[in-house]
């Protein structure tokens, strides 16, 4: 008991010395500030795209997407390997009509950058052309107007979707929908224009969402690719129970589709996974070895300026020795000061780190990445410099403690 | 039962192969109550001896006896709890800590001796009203003149109610106006009972005491009392 309250007179104390030589303090703090500002921001930057990657992977289905993986035939098929068409809107069918374990199918024939204008005004972005089921598995949202559905797929109707960031730009009024606008030099109608995606702070994967315009795959392939090929093709299983099944199912209409060649592979989001997970942890173990150095380094420049400070102060050590001060009572003064300067250094590290942070969130484009303001990484940062205070003070106030009195009072 | 009795004993410091016989084979006796000076030269083991007595620094030899308990050789940590509640220390260079202010420096003893938490403050009051201080006791060290300082710090010595008052060369930064103040001080304190010694090489100064001792090479050469 009676320590604890020593050690609140020398937090109170400690505060005061602090106070008293301000700059010094500063300095003394610098490495403790940086390393929790360092912290804060790198975790940050990691959360941010493991997150991201994270929100991708269950926004596009999950584990319960397999997807259709062009692959070079096997050797003892490489002659005849010609006879496949490849990837084509006849996978799609086929598909559709002899796997029941697939919920919804999503082929894309991506067709570039495309100029959008409407009204003399004009703006570039990709154009993608996709079945109705691209709004089941991204869980699309409309603000205006509909989906492209199946009647525009039968007919290949000049039709097109536009993505938020297009309908912002070209139709800031709204009432986008039934008006015309001209894609590289075809006339199409606008049918709906999507919510955007993700939220304001969401960049990167999501935000590229919106600068997009979707037309119905046959449209895509009549008007622009002038043939069937797609560029790419997943499927989402109804149930992942019947994964393993859905495989061999999807595997097995390839192989006719494909003419009995092994040009493809159907690949399942374990492999994303589990590389996931690596990262993840190889990303936690960087993080962790650059703050600990940090602080580390932050604990030693607290123990050098104790250091200085005790030599500064062996007068006062004597007297306070000398008016009956016990060396615990010395001990815990030094200690409870070093404790001071790093957790004061941590509380300044903290707002350093939310200055960081935002200053990271400006400069950096929210397409790009984004950056996190984690508050679990400020408390650990927090606690870590408090801890690395503790441990810096001891061998300082240890050295204090052991003072003898009559020396340090002679001590000029 | 006397406050403070010695017998034999001796401080030896080691530098190298020459050894300094600080103190040699001094007995002593003083009673509660008593005003006592220590006269002589510069290196005649007064500061020493005043050290050992202040529980700061063990004998190397001989028997130390506090208030009937034999005190030669005890701990660290008993020593510190006679300096905070048996002794109160004098420095000629008062020792007052510079950031801390009057009254704050007051209260370290009673900080230290872990005693009467909640009457700290009153304490300090008594021990600064005391010495005559009341008015300084929100200003720091540097703010005073050199008798307020050691008027200070005479209140920090005996805001414990110590046994024995303890002071090494009290006056020696003072002008003599101030000198004549301070000893008027420890008179007073004398005439309330209190134990004290003083350690000076001032013949005026040690007239204020009743009994005078004079040391020279780390032995006591006179021991004198003048009548009531
Ligand atoms: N720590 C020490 N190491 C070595 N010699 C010392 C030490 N302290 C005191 N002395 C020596 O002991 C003798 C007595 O010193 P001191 O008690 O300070 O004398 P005084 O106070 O009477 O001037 C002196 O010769 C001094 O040099
Ligand atoms: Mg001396």
């Amino acid at each position: 008991m009676n320590w604890m309250l020593t050690f609140y007179g020398g937090l109170v104390n400690g505060l005061g010395e602090v106070w008293a030589h301000k700059f010094r303090s500063l300095l003394s703090m610098a490495g403790i500030i940086l390393g929790v500002a360092a912290l804060v921001a790198m975790v940050g930057v990691v959360q941010g795209m493991l997150g991201e990657m994270r929100e991708y992977f269950e926004r596009t289905g999950g584990i319960t997407r397999l997807t259709v993986e062009t692959r070079e035939p096997p050797d003892e098929q490489a002659h005849i390997a010609h006879l496949s068409p490849g990837m084509t809107f006849r996978d799609v069918e086929a598909i559709r009509g002899g796997s029941p374990l697939v919920r919804w199918i999503d082929p894309e024939v991506s067709l570039g950058w495309r100029r959008f204008s409407h009204d003399g005004e004009r703006v570039n972005a990709p154009l993608r052309a996709v079945l109705p089921d691209r709004r089941e598995v991204l869980r699309l949202e409309l603000r205006e107007g509909r989906f492209i559905g199946d009647l525009d797929i039968a007919d290949a109707s000049p039709v097109v979707v536009l993505g938020s960031w297009i309908g912002d730009h070209l139709f800031p009024e709204g009432n986008a929908v039934g008006k015309r606008i001209n894609i590289h030099g075809t006339n199409f109608r606008i049918i709906g224009v999507l919510e955007p995606m993700g939220g304001p702070d969401q960049g990167g994967w999501f935000s590229r969402q919106n600068r997009v315009g979707l037309i119905p795959v046959t449209t895509g392939m009549k008007r622009f690719s002038g043939n069937d090929r797609l560029n790419s093709l997943s499927v989402q299983v109804a149930d992942v129970a019947y994964l393993e099944d859905a495989i061999e199912q999807v595997s097995n209409i390839l192989m006719q589709t494909r003419r009995g060649i092994r040009d493809f592979e159907v690949a399942t989001m374990e492999e994303q996974l589990a590389e996931f997970r690596r990262m993840e942890r190889s990303f936690t173990f960087a993080l962790g070895g650059v703050a600990g150095i940090s602080l580390l380094v932050g604990g030693i420049g607290i123990m050098n300026v104790m250091l200085a400070v005790i030599n500064e102060r062996i007068r006062e050590i004597g007297v306070r020795k000398a008016v009956g001060a016990r060396g615990t009572d010395i001990f815990i003064q030094f200690l409870a000061e070093a404790v001071v300067i790093s957790v004061v250094g941590g509380m300044i590290g903290v707002m350093a780190s939310v200055g960081l942070v935002v200053m990271m969130q400006e400069l950096v484009e929210a397409e790009q990445f984004r950056i996190v303001l984690s508050s679990p990484a400020m408390v650990v940062g927090f606690l870590f410099s408090a801890a690395i205070g503790l441990a810096s003070g001891v061998y300082p106030a240890m050295r204090a403690a052991r003072m003898n009195v009559i020396e340090a009072l002679r001590y000029e | 039962m006397p406050l403070v009795e010695f017998e034999n004993l001796s401080k030896i410091y080691r530098m190298g192969d020459e050894t300094v016989r600080a103190l040699d084979g001094v007995g002593l006796r003083i009673d509660p109550g008593e005003f006592v000076a220590i006269l002589g030269p510069s290196g005649s083991g007064k500061s020493t001896l005043m050290h050992i007595l202040g529980f700061m620094d063990s004998p190397s030899g001989g028997r130390l006896q506090f208030e009937g308990n034999e005190v030669g050789r005890i701990s660290r940590a008993h020593r510190s709890w006679y300096r905070a509640n048996r002794i109160g220390f004098v420095f000629q260079a008062f020792n007052l800590l510079p950031r801390l202010t009057v009254a704050d420096n007051v209260v370290l003893p009673i900080v230290y001796s872990r005693s009467g938490i909640r009457d700290r403050n009153a304490r300090a009051a008594t021990a600064l009203e005391r010495v005559g201080m009341t008015h300084r006791a929100t200003h720091i060290p540097s703010q005073l003149s050199g008798g307020e300082r050691q008027r200070a710090a005479i209140a920090r010595a005996i805001v414990n109610t110590p046994s024995l008052i303890l002071a090494d060369e009290p006056t020696g930064n003072l002008d003599s106006r101030n000198v004549d103040r301070i000893m008027e001080l420890f008179t007073g304190l004398s005439a309330e009972g209190q134990t004290i010694v003083v350690v000076t090489h001032d013949e005026h100064v040690a007239g204020f005491a009743r009994r005078t001792i004079r040391m020279c090479d780390g032995r006591i050469s006179e021991d004198t009392s003048r009548p009531v």
